[in-house]
């Protein structure tokens, strides 16, 4: 604990939390894209957005399914890594928490079809769609409130007779609030700069936004944009300080040990990066920079997942010795497969890449829209 | 190991109904669903390879039709019942899916490079595929394909290993335990199943559309019941499984036990229908199959599943991993070091609702059957214990518990004090009379050399058939 992540681990655990923590990131974008992405259109909707087409509605509506199904995809990998570094808390947490966690397939379910009808032609106007976006912002938040509850469950290992006994079915914390919310608002600079990228690449393609909806629109677009990623930015430093001040021995301890501050650093000079870059499209709103604001905004998302895990390192270290965690992964690592796994991560990411090329080259004629 | 560092979890009630039955219902479910993405796109490939050949120019409508089907069907559901298989497993055994994970991270991590690219190719064709040329349509489908069905086989050596561990068991390699006896067996069972699955759901779906004339449908049913030919080879599949799985395992499902008995037979018999009506009616007599019936044999098709699925889960009895961890998630090894110092001496979980006991003795009762009985049986319910010992005399249950693996071989040793042998008969006891207010205590210290005597004799090995021949004189 007296070195930056994740040295000073042992290998065996280095190596799983490299993985862990690179797993996550990639969930993190995809599910922060999903969740604020639904959420604005369901405040877009109550405020009459949705009445008419618009290029922030058609990107979300367009691509919220495939995201959503990309953020369940790569959360698989994360949820592997979590079951060998964590084992007992994790396992515990999700059984203390298991009318939550029966409950969250459904609703996960009804998120992801609603999705689709937000996409579908036959539910064209305001209300159906409102009705449809709020449903799954819903559903979707329900998930993250979850999560975040089983998260701090996991690191309160002296309550878990006691939850257990009382037969509760709500963790609270004074920690729970902030941090659900540092998340939460945290989303929103990455769904506008992955919305950004979006309009980036429709100017440059065949599906050219502007020709649909009209340079205006566009620019209003992406001024909106900047400014929901400034509020969202806003919002989630205030609630980390609100963590930071309510926050445990754990969180006092990643925040001023070695383990998790220069990651705290990484995240909030990217966050003032960003603040920066997104107010210069406030001014401007024609994308640009998009290669430092990408690279700002995945070093807040690396930097503060990092933190969380410091958080959670110093928690569990402060419950008990870690040792039996190590001896734990040394053990995992000592069992075969990872050749076998590089060679055919390789193959299938050159089948990834031949399925973008096929669609890339194998069009019978340009689609113009 | 250490008895003070046996990982003691909370274990959740959940009333009249069976642990097993959760599991096994959202398992099935999702097996359906995943078995239909499969087979969906080898049936995509073929019908692709026929419209852009010319020999059914009708297959073109089809296709688009089914693949946005089995994307709302295959993509969303099967897909969050996969992750919720996870979080089931988690519920009814964490011991079992910490084994599973801890021995085979690295398969399933390959497993879940293969599903990314299938949701990729799949999406790619869902979102582009009208757009593209034939030959990239039908590229597409075949990445798709050949993803879904690695995942199949790379899950399939997993779930195969559970029943069947091969050479795992003494070298404790991935490979060993992976490649194991039922695994090809089960792989080609499973793979023509898919087959079949996906075609049936596929006259379903060809019913359903309206664009197509009557005899478009004709043509398309008859070019999708090919599927369902590779279902003559399923009893062969279906026989060299049974012939390499354990002696007792094939036991129960060939008579030992009713239940899985009755199950592999409505397994085998809804096969036998979709097969006869297949081969015979589709394919030898060209015959037409209208919406309702193909449904209907999607119904039986899922009803076979059920039935495998349940046997291939019952079968296992009395482990979650053969010889490894029996399923109630205590090891073989440690069975001997329980009966010394208990099983539940260093449970931190206390009851929740310990004041509905009269005595200690029922209250310790209580926890052992939490610990050692719950995961398989209610107290009143589903396979409950009251139904089971009914019309047990006391004596009767404490000779049947301590002989559990000899009484059932598909029970597990019991893995307790003395003290908590008799502490299981008397709260078993309290609740086969009703639960009445006052209640005495049995004098365990007076039953203590009786108990432990039982105890002896019954020994810590399981009742499996190979060792109970090997032990006898």
């Amino acid at each position: 604990m007296d070195t930056p992540f994740p040295f000073g681990f042992p290998a065996p655990t280095a190596f799983y939390l490299v993985l862990f923590v690179v797993t996550l990131i990639v969930h993190v974008v995809l599910m922060n894209y999903v969740l604020a992405g639904t959420a604005v259109l369901a405040v877009s909707g109550l405020r009459g957005g949705l009445a008419r087409p618009n290029p922030l509605a058609g990107i979300l509506g367009d691509w919220l399914p495939f995201a959503l199904s990309g953020a369940i995809t790569a959360a698989i990998a994360p949820l592997l890594f979590v079951q060998i570094l964590y084992r007992q808390p994790f396992y515990t947490a999700n059984l203390l928490l298991f009318n939550r966690w029966m409950a969250m397939l459904p609703v996960l379910i009804v998120g992801f079809y609603l999705l689709y009808v937000l996409k579908a032609p036959r539910f064209e106007g305001r209300w159906p769609r409102t009705a449809a976006a709020l449903g799954a912002a819903v559903c979707f938040l329900f998930a993250a409130w979850s999560w975040t509850e089983n998260s701090l469950l996991t690191l309160a290992g002296d309550q878990w007779a006691g939850f257990y006994q009382a037969e509760r079915i709500v963790h609270w914390e004074p920690a729970l609030l902030p941090r659900l919310g540092m998340w939460i608002f945290g989303a929103l600079p990455t769904m506008a700069l992955v919305c950004l990228l979006q309009i980036a690449n429709s100017n440059r393609g065949n599906r050219n936004l502007e020709t649909r909806y009209g340079p205006d629109a566009v620019t209003g677009t992406v001024r909106l944009l900047a400014w929901l990623a400034l509020a969202g930015l806003a919002a989630a430093v205030a609630c980390g300080l609100i963590y930071a001040a309510v926050g445990d021995l754990a969180v006092r301890s990643a925040l001023t040990g070695p383990l998790g501050r220069w990651y705290l650093l990484l995240g909030l000079v990217g966050a003032a990066a960003q603040f920066a870059l997104w107010w210069g499209l406030v001014r401007d709103p024609t994308p640009r920079r998009l290669a430092p604001l990408t690279l700002a905004t995945l070093a807040t998302i690396a930097g503060m997942t990092v933190f969380r895990e410091a958080v959670r390192l110093h928690a569990l270290d402060l419950q008990a010795s870690l040792q039996p965690y190590f001896d734990q992964h040394a053990v995992a690592a000592g069992r075969g497969g990872f050749v076998a796994f590089l060679v055919f991560a390789a193959l299938n990411v050159g089948l990834a890449s031949l399925c973008v090329w096929i669609v890339r080259t194998g069009r019978r004629q340009q689609v113009s829209n | 190991m250490d008895p003070t560092q046996f990982p003691y979890y909370p274990i959740n009630d959940f009333g009249p109904v069976m642990k097993g039955l959760a599991i096994g219902g959202l398992g099935i479910f999702h097996v359906f669903l995943a078995q239909f993405a499969i087979g969906g796109g080898l049936l995509l490939c073929l019908f692709q390879w026929l419209a852009m050949t010319g020999r059914e120019p009708a297959a073109r409508l089809f296709i688009d039709g089914y693949f946005k089907f089995l994307v709302l069907l295959s993509f969303v559901t099967g897909a969050l019942t996969g992750v919720g298989m996870w979080f089931t497993a988690i519920q009814v055994s964490p011991e079992t899916i910490g084994l599973m994970v801890g021995e085979f991270h690295w398969i399933w991590a390959i497993e879940w490079t293969f599903f990314a690219v299938e949701v990729i190719a799949g999406y790619a064709f869902y979102r582009y595929g009208h757009d593209l040329r034939d030959a990239a349509r039908l590229q597409l489908l075949a990445i798709y394909s050949l993803a879904a069905w690695f995942s199949l086989f790379w899950i399939n050596g997993i779930l195969a290993w559970q029943l069947t561990p091969g050479d795992w068991a003494v070298d404790g390699g991935v490979w060993s335990g992976f490649f194991n006896p039922s695994f090809w067996p089960s792989l080609l069972f499973r793979t023509a199943a898919s087959m079949a699955i996906a075609g049936l759901v596929a006259c379903v779906v060809i019913n359903a559309m309206g664009s197509l004339d009557y005899a478009m449908r004709r043509r398309l049913i008859h070019r999708a019941a090919w599927l369902m030919a590779p279902m003559v080879a399923m009893p062969v599949f279906g026989a060299w499984f049974l012939a390499v799985i354990p002696d007792d395992s094939r036991s129960w499902a060939t008579g030992g036990s009713i239940a899985m008995t009755m199950f592999l037979t409505a397994a085998v018999g809804a096969s036998v229908l979709i097969g006869g009506y297949a081969l015979v009616g589709l394919l030898r007599q060209r015959l037409y199959i209208n919406g309702a019936t193909a449904t209907l044999l999607v119904v039986l098709a899922f009803v076979a599943s059920a039935g495998g699925e349940f046997v291939r889960e019952g079968v296992r009895k009395p482990y979650t991993v053969r010889g490894a961890l029996y399923s109630n998630s205590i090891t073989p090894e440690l069975v001997a070091t329980f009966r010394e110092v208990g099983s539940v001496t260093h449970d931190p979980y206390p009851l929740r609702d310990a004041d509905a006991y009269p005595t200690d003795q029922l209250r310790l009762g209580r926890l052992v059957y939490r610990r050692q009985c719950s995961v398989c049986h209610s107290v009143s319910g589903a396979n409950g214990l009251t139904h089971l010992t009914g019309s047990w005399t006391t004596d009767q249950m404490r000779f049947n518990i301590s002989h559990l693996q000899h009484t059932k071989p598909f029970m597990p040793p019991f893995a307790g004090t003395p003290a908590e042998l008799e502490a299981l008969v008397q709260w078993i006891a309290w609740e086969n009379a009703a639960r009445p207010a006052d209640w005495t205590d049995s004098d365990t210290s007076a039953l203590d050399a009786r108990l432990r005597e039982l105890l002896a004799d019954a020994g810590t090995r399981p009742g499996d058939f190979e060792r109970h021949r090997a032990e006898q004189p």
